[in-house]
């Protein structure tokens, strides 16, 4: 299976009358790229905005953020089960607009009062200490401003959100059929090499089986009591994977961290050199008891010995009991003779002397830390606030305040800023020991 | 050129063996017993200017009044640096030297040093201090690795001495006091797991970024003797709380708790009863709160006389991502409100 990803980049994003790229110029009519979406009865009101890496701005009530992204050759089409059949995808050529994304801020009350399936939304700050922790802040946003019709059911919310980005996106994309990309990427499993190592990714994935959407899903379908999936990482840069967009929470990842997933770019840079990449296992964590937990670490073990993985590379996404289904994996993998390497963020607290981890176990002795998601933040306001809404809720509990966005922050933790925890191991920080 | 002060227990200062373990704090200017070992370390990089001793059972017998005097004869001395032990494995010795550095660090601002073996039970002590001042080195488990134990303690006092700024554990070569500091590394984290992993495969060394720990076990109190005469309370972790959340509790992270009378109610009614919790789907404790605080079978319990009394409040904290410091701070001020209270046991009920 042969992908081939060619990148259109975007230095620049221009709402004019028209429709077209040119010289890494986008521009774009807002009416005509909107008109769409206003027949769609959920959607009171939307519209756009751009802005810049390094501008004072803060972009608010983000609920997820994506790259566009067109198919251009080989069967199926971007976001396979959404924007059109669950066709396979991950072969032929992928258009990609890089250095920008669409972001989806949408003013959304929900109708779930707390829980695992309130609604919660994110910020991004494009300059300043809010922006040094994001990955995000260094893409041209094209911001979709959204507002929802009243009482929207959450299942219909989601619906409206992610029609409405990814169509937008698909959109943008297609401003470039027939175009000449400036890099062409290909991405290709291919046969292994017997002299180097075959390395598997497992990706925990927490999801919540009863709720309307469970957090994440392949080719449309949530995922919820799933045992151990192989996918393609090819699927991912095709939009296989896609999350709840009622949900814009700093430790989850957006729909752009699915399609740019670093550690399955990472495993493809060293692919053929350093080791053989055989495949990611999608392992649906955060089982309601310590028997389901066992099972699926077991499961996802033997599924990795199937693929003849002599190492492990083992993250996740979520928070909480979630992460003792990671570690009974790495156990598992460890027991089975699967080296690992477990990549994950880190707790501590405010000053970092609480325990850094929930759980525990002796074989996970290779740890990869992405920094903690608990160190306080102080956000200075910013000179512009680009959303759906001049006031957000940076908690969701019953009751909570709301403030102005152009006000400065003092955050208790990084997951109010969308891409604030580094979940995959993209960026550069870690923590010490002191 | 600096001064520091060498905290030695009488037997390596050389005062006398066991028979001398009652001696309170005293003091002698300029290095004695094992400080001359650590003086010779020094040559002319540093002074010890006094050696302070204490007897191992006088320690632990008046652990107030030897801390107050061994303050009282350091602040006079004014030293840059105060080096403790090492104590090896002896337990008594090791957590003499924790408790004095941690008191030297906190009222002199002085940063101290000591050294014991990992098994010291001390080295616990020392790390849930979290002391930024205070570092302690790891030793041979007896005296019989005094000369490498000195060679370090001077060599890393030396590095206090000068005032650099100190690193990391691994790094400067001390035991980690559990503080996790952000840093950026050098390298993105894809690739240095990529490259741990390769490393792991090729059975080559690498080092863990996040080594493993343990965490406490807690030992339960005595089971109740007579539940017929028992007063029993619920501590819920539930969030389970009065319809609109009067208290404002957070769906995580809480840092308080409150307690919510249920005197003269006989059940749990959805829709007077909420559940704030981030970390579970809510829907099912909102049409029943009783998964969170079972009312319904306590009740039963206190009219058939199998308990003697339900305590007329309960106690909750929604424990979605609570640090472990914060809960156990919440938990211990709970206890202490159950036993002004009179209550003899508490049903636990988590979510």
């Amino acid at each position: 299976m042969r992908l081939e990803l060619a990148e259109f980049p975007v230095n620049e994003i221009i709402l004019g009358s028209e429709n077209r790229y040119r010289s890494a110029t986008l521009e774009l009519n807002q009416d005509e790229l909107l008109g769409g979406l206003h027949q769609d009865k959920r959607i009171e009101n939307a519209k756009l905005a751009v802005v810049l890496p390094g501008e004072c701005a803060r972009i608010t009530h983000i609920r997820d953020i994506v790259e566009p992204r067109i198919k251009v050759r080989g069967q199926g089409q971007v976001f396979p089960g959404i924007l059109g059949s669950v066709t396979p995808v991950g072969e032929g050529r992928t258009h990609r607009l890089s250095g920008m994304a669409v972001v989806a801020a949408a003013e959304y009350e929900g109708t779930i009062r707390a829980g695992t399936a309130v609604q919660r939304s994110a910020i991004l700050d494009m300059w300043g200490p809010g922006a040094e922790i994001s990955h995000f802040s260094s893409l041209i946003q094209l911001v979709l401003i959204l507002r929802l019709a009243k009482g929207l059911a959450e299942i219909d919310a989601h619906t409206a959100i992610q029609q409405a980005e990814y169509q937008l996106a698909f959109q943008l994309a297609k401003l470039t059929t027939g175009l000449k990309p400036s890099a062409v990427e290909v991405f290709e499993l291919g046969e292994a090499d017997p002299l180097l190592p075959s390395i598997v990714l497992i990706q925990g994935c927490l999801t919540h089986s009863g709720h309307p959407h469970s957090n994440l899903a392949y080719y449309g379908l949530p995922i919820r009591d799933s045992l151990a999936t192989l996918v393609h990482p090819n699927e991912l840069l095709d939009g296989a994977m896609t999350v709840d967009t009622t949900r814009g929470i700093g430790y989850y990842p957006t729909t752009w961290d699915w399609q740019n997933h670093p550690l399955v770019m990472g495993l493809y840079r060293s692919h053929r050199k350093q080791l053989n990449f055989v495949g990611m296992i999608v392992e649906r964590i955060r089982f309601e008891t310590h028997h389901g937990k066992e099972v699926i670490a077991q499961n996802t073990m033997r599924m990795a010995k199937a693929l003849h993985a002599e190492g492990a590379l083992v993250s996740w996404l979520g928070s909480g009991n979630a992460f003792v289904d990671v570690m009974l994996t790495v156990q598992a993998c460890e027991r089975a003779g699967i080296k690992t390497v477990l990549v994950t963020y880190e707790y501590g607290g405010k000053d970092g002397v609480d325990s850094p981890l929930l759980y525990y176990v002796p074989e996970a002795n290779a740890v990869i830390s992405t920094g903690s998601r608990d160190r306080w933040l102080e956000l200075p306001p910013p000179d512009r606030a680009v959303g759906p809404n001049e006031s957000i809720q940076i908690l969701t509990y019953p009751g909570s305040p709301l403030i102005p966005a152009q006000s400065s922050l003092t955050l208790d933790a990084r997951e109010m800023i969308i891409g604030g925890v580094d979940i995959w191991g993209r960026g550069y920080r870690t923590c010490v020991a002191y | 050129m600096f001064n520091l002060i060498h905290v030695l227990n009488q037997f390596f200062a050389g005062v006398g063996g066991e028979d001398k373990a009652d001696i309170p704090v005293g003091i002698k200017p300029g290095p004695i017993g094992a400080a001359r070992g650590l003086q010779e370390q020094f040559g002319d990089r540093a002074r010890v200017v006094a050696t302070l001793f204490f007897g191992d059972n006088y320690f632990h017998q008046y652990p107030k009044e030897a801390l107050a005097a061994a303050l009282n004869e350091a602040r006079q001395l004014q030293p840059h640096v105060i080096v403790a032990g090492p104590a090896f494995g002896s337990g008594r010795y090791g957590l003499a030297c924790v408790e004095l550095c941690e008191m030297f660090a906190q009222a002199l601002s002085v940063p101290c040093v000591t050294a014991m073996h990992m098994e010291n039970p001390a080295v616990g002590t020392y790390r849930d201090y979290h002391n930024p001042k205070v570092y302690l080195l790891p030793t041979a488990e007896t005296a019989a690795g005094m000369t490498s134990a000195l060679t370090a303690l001077a060599k890393f006092a030396c590095r206090l001495g000068s005032g650099a700024n100190m690193g990391s554990a691994h790094d400067e070569g001390y035991v980690s006091r559990g503080i996790r500091q952000p840093v950026l590394a050098q390298r993105p984290g894809v690739d240095r797991g990529i490259d741990m992993l390769l490393a792991k495969c090729k059975n080559e060394p690498f080092l863990t970024e996040l080594p493993m720990e343990a965490w406490d076990q807690t030992t339960p109190a005595p089971a109740i003797s007579d539940l017929k005469k028992a007063t029993i309370a619920v501590i819920t972790t539930s969030g389970v709380v009065p319809w609109g959340n009067p208290d404002e509790f957070r769906t995580f992270r809480n840092t308080y708790w409150r307690k919510y009378s249920i005197a003269g109610v006989q059940s749990m009614e959805p829709g007077r009863w909420e559940a704030v919790h981030g970390g579970y789907d809510v829907s099912f404790m909102n049409q029943n709160p009783h998964f969170g605080v079972p009312l319904d079978a306590l009740r039963t319990l206190e009219v058939q006389r199998i308990i003697a009394k339900l305590h007329p409040f309960y106690y909750v904290v929604p424990g979605n991502q609570g640090a472990p410091s914060v809960i156990r701070r919440i938990g211990q001020e709970i206890a202490n409100d159950l036993l002004k209270e009179g209550v003899d046991a508490s049903l636990l009920v988590s979510t």
